[in-house]
């Protein structure tokens, strides 16, 4: 490498400096927007991708006329006799709207005896010890969000849910969800089930939905094909079907907001066809001088590689660095509403510091090379020609 | 030192207005010499010195310069030769303006091996001895003619040619500072640089030094 | 070779170079970063384990489990909180809205009617 290219190259950076700073601004622009949307689409996918293995291989919904409907609970002990299948019980759920605050609880019912549960709940609730014997009365154990709710549009130790027949069911305020589930649990109550039968009036022979436990990959496909057999009447939603839906429909956040950066792409690809499409008379003489005074055409294009390299490189990092910080420090206000969407019980959460070298890889040889090459090809057709030529 | 033997130019080949600007031009100039082409406007004398100078190619014809034949020469090799032997001076300097002086200087060297402090340290003497050291770090633009000449004259030479060419150095010059220019090519003759000098000025017709003066009119030697 | 460059080279190719050390040192921490949210993560899955429900709590507002057989895209998101999820044209707006900052029964000695 001769550095003495390298620092003439430096030195011609200083003129047409409003150019040269535009073409670093958009460029950084750019690079900053796609970071930016990429790595928050990814950070949130990754939270869901996180939590996909512990979801159950197959949901079974009995649906009647397009829409889901409860489903009888003996459905389970058939379906947990099919050849692959570990484990099939029957879920108690369901949304409760609080009208007054215009949010949507989701309500679980749990056997909290049940020692499967105890183990899983024990770590990651917090009980609150001044409280109630939860042998009688109704309690939940609620995530942050709700609890906040309650603290401030209610009680801090009860809430009244209202049964579909009118009646009240004062429920107590037994412990809360930790902190680090807050993205998963927010707006989760979690109650014993034969409470939640009663506050949804669903009765003992029926439930929600079911939940089929397939530990063998391989086998899944056959089993929903068996359960699917059994009970035509069924939806089955399998794990690939969660996580294919939600890439659809991070990909589609993405790119629609992608497409309104077009603006910003448009902009970029101008830069380069006007690059490509010819030097100033300015530049075409120097490349003429340069090579009257003995510069041979690979001189040339090393100066040409070094700039466009060094401008290139610089807004790429420049603006990496920028959405890095943007998303993953500042947590990328505004853009993220747009990847979150709408809600009254939107946790406090921290978008987790994926960076995904795929993406940044993608971003660098659609950016950098193109503007490389829009640097050195227009160059290039100057110097091959007489030096005679380019200079007059 | 340099030899031309029956070189043709001709422009726009094929086309409807294809001209042949240089016809059968032979001469040779010797080592150590002072040679003028003379003639009008569009003669064909700055042609000549392009090819001179592997500039351009000729159409027809062999170019020696220093015993080695350019007229064919890859553009990289002309290249080499351009920064080994020759010193071009063109008719409007051809500087970079936005570039100091040291800066212009020095471009011819920034390709090879020698460092840049050695480079600046003879970009320097030779700006002493033309009087504009002091200019050094000034932007290009911002000089007179007459120094922008002077810096033309001191790139020609940082790489220490053995032939000098100069297209119309005066055109752009007053008699004062033809005469200040004739004196630095009188020096430069004295050290020994063969000089192939293309004008029209009647100032070099009268010129004592000079070794031979060839006279082209309509791109042949009359 | 670094001594063929000029000082003012050397601080643009010097501006250069830190900012991309310093992409690739944030980079670094971030991945560092994640490395240390293993606890995080376990209490993440932990939590998923217990509800077996897939969704993130931003987008538990709407009525059903998400499936590819339901046909709008648009609607696994919600665009408002005060949007009633419903069949066929996937909302309804809820034009009796509420004034949310009404506190309702707070410390309330009234005793609810109809026990449990």
């Amino acid at each position: 490498m001769n550095f003495k290219l390298v620092d003439f190259t430096l030195k011609s950076l200083k003129r047409n400096m409003t150019k040269k700073l535009s073409v670093i601004f958009i460029f950084t622009v750019l690079v900053f927007l796609l970071v930016s949307v990429f790595s928050i689409s990814s950070s949130i996918k990754k939270e869901l991708l996180i939590s996909v293995d512990s979801l159950p291989e197959l949901i079974v919904q009995k649906m009647s006329g397009g829409r889901q409907t409860l489903i009888p609970v003996e459905r389970a002990f058939e379906i947990a006799s099919i050849p692959g299948v570990n484990n099939a019980y029957d879920r108690v759920w369901g949304y409760y709207f609080f009208e007054n605050v215009n949010v949507n609880f989701t309500i679980l019912g749990l056997d909290f005896d049940l020692e499967t549960y105890k183990k899983k709940y024990d770590n990651i609730i917090e009980m609150n010890s001044d409280i109630i014997d939860t042998s009688n009365t109704p309690f939940m154990i609620a995530g942050k969000g709700v609890v906040e709710i309650f603290n401030s549009y209610y009680n801090p130790n009860y809430f009244d849910f209202i049964k579909g027949n009118g009646k009240r069911m004062r429920t107590n305020i037994a412990g809360s969800f930790s902190d680090e589930s807050a993205l998963e649990t927010n707006d989760v109550i979690l109650m014993p089930i034969q409470n939640v039968r009663e506050l949804f009036d669903i009765e003992e022979h029926l439930a929600t939905d079911i939940v089929v436990r397939v530990p063998n990959p391989e086998e899944i496909d056959v089993v929903k094909q068996k359960i699917q057999f059994m009970y035509p009447d069924c939806r089955l939603v399998s794990r690939q079907d969660i996580e294919a839906s939600y890439q659809n429909v991070f990909d589609y956040k993405s790119g629609l907001f992608l497409s309104l950066l077009i603006a910003a792409f448009v902009a970029f690809f101008i830069l380069i066809y006007d690059k490509t499409s010819g030097l100033s008379l300015e530049d075409k003489r120097e490349i003429g001088i340069l090579k009257a005074v003995g510069w041979q055409v690979e001189n040339i294009l090393q100066i040409k590689f070094i700039e466009g390299a060094i401008i290139s490189l610089f807004s790429f990092s420049f603006g990496t660095g920028l959405a890095l910080f943007y998303v993953y420090t500042l947590q990328a206000p505004l853009l993220r509403n747009l990847f979150t969407g709408a809600s009254y019980l939107k946790p406090e959460f921290d978008l987790l510091p994926i960076v995904d070298l795929q993406v940044l890889s993608l971003i660098f040889i659609l950016t950098v090379p193109i503007y490389i090459m829009a640097t050195i090809i227009p160059s290039w057709r100057a110097a091959i020609i007489d030096a005679d030529e380019v200079m007059h | 030192m340099i030899k031309l033997e029956s070189i043709y130019k001709n422009y726009n080949i094929g086309e409807h207005n294809e001209s042949e600007v240089l016809k059968n031009i032979s001469f040779l100039v010797k080592e150590n010499d002072f040679t003028i082409l003379r003639g009008p406007s569009g003669s064909g004398k700055s042609t000549i010195l392009s090819i001179i100078g592997g500039l351009i190619k000729p159409t027809k014809g062999e170019v020696f310069v220093d015993g080695k034949s350019i007229a064919k020469l890859p553009d990289k090799f002309a290249s080499l030769v351009r920064q080994e032997k020759i010193g071009f001076i063109f008719q409007k300097f051809n500087l970079i303006h936005e570039l100091n002086t040291i800066d212009n200087i020095t471009i011819p060297l920034l390709p090879g091996k020698l460092s840049r402090l050695e480079i600046e340290k003879r970009a320097e003497e030779i700006l002493d001895d033309l009087s504009i050291l002091n200019k050094k770090n000034v932007l290009v633009k911002k000089l007179s003619g007459g120094e922008q000449q002077r810096v033309a004259i001191a790139r020609a030479l940082i790489n220490r040619p053995k032939i000098i060419l100069a297209d119309e150095p005066t055109a752009n010059l007053d008699k004062k500072l033809s005469l200040s220019f004739i004196q630095i090519i009188k020096e430069l003759k004295q050290k020994g640089i063969t000089i192939l000098l293309a004008s029209h000025d009647p100032l070099f017709s009268e010129l004592k030094c000079v070794d031979n003066f060839i006279d082209i009119q309509h791109g042949e030697i009359k | 070779m670094f001594s063929d460059l000029t000082p003012t080279s050397k601080k643009i190719l010097l501006v250069f170079i830190a900012v991309i050390s310093f992409t690739i040192l944030e980079i670094g921490y971030y991945n560092f970063e994640y490395r240390n949210l293993s606890s995080t993560i376990l209490q993440k899955k932990k939590a998923v384990s217990l509800t077996q429900l897939p969704d993130l709590a931003f987008v538990t507002e709407t009525v059903w489990l998400r499936h590819r057989s339901i046909t709008s895209l648009f609607s696994v998101f919600p665009e408002d909180g005060n949007l009633l999820d419903y069949y066929p044209s996937s909302f309804v707006y809820n034009l009796q809205l509420p004034n949310k900052s009404k506190q309702v029964n707070q410390y309330s000695n009234e005793e609810p009617r109809n026990e449990f």
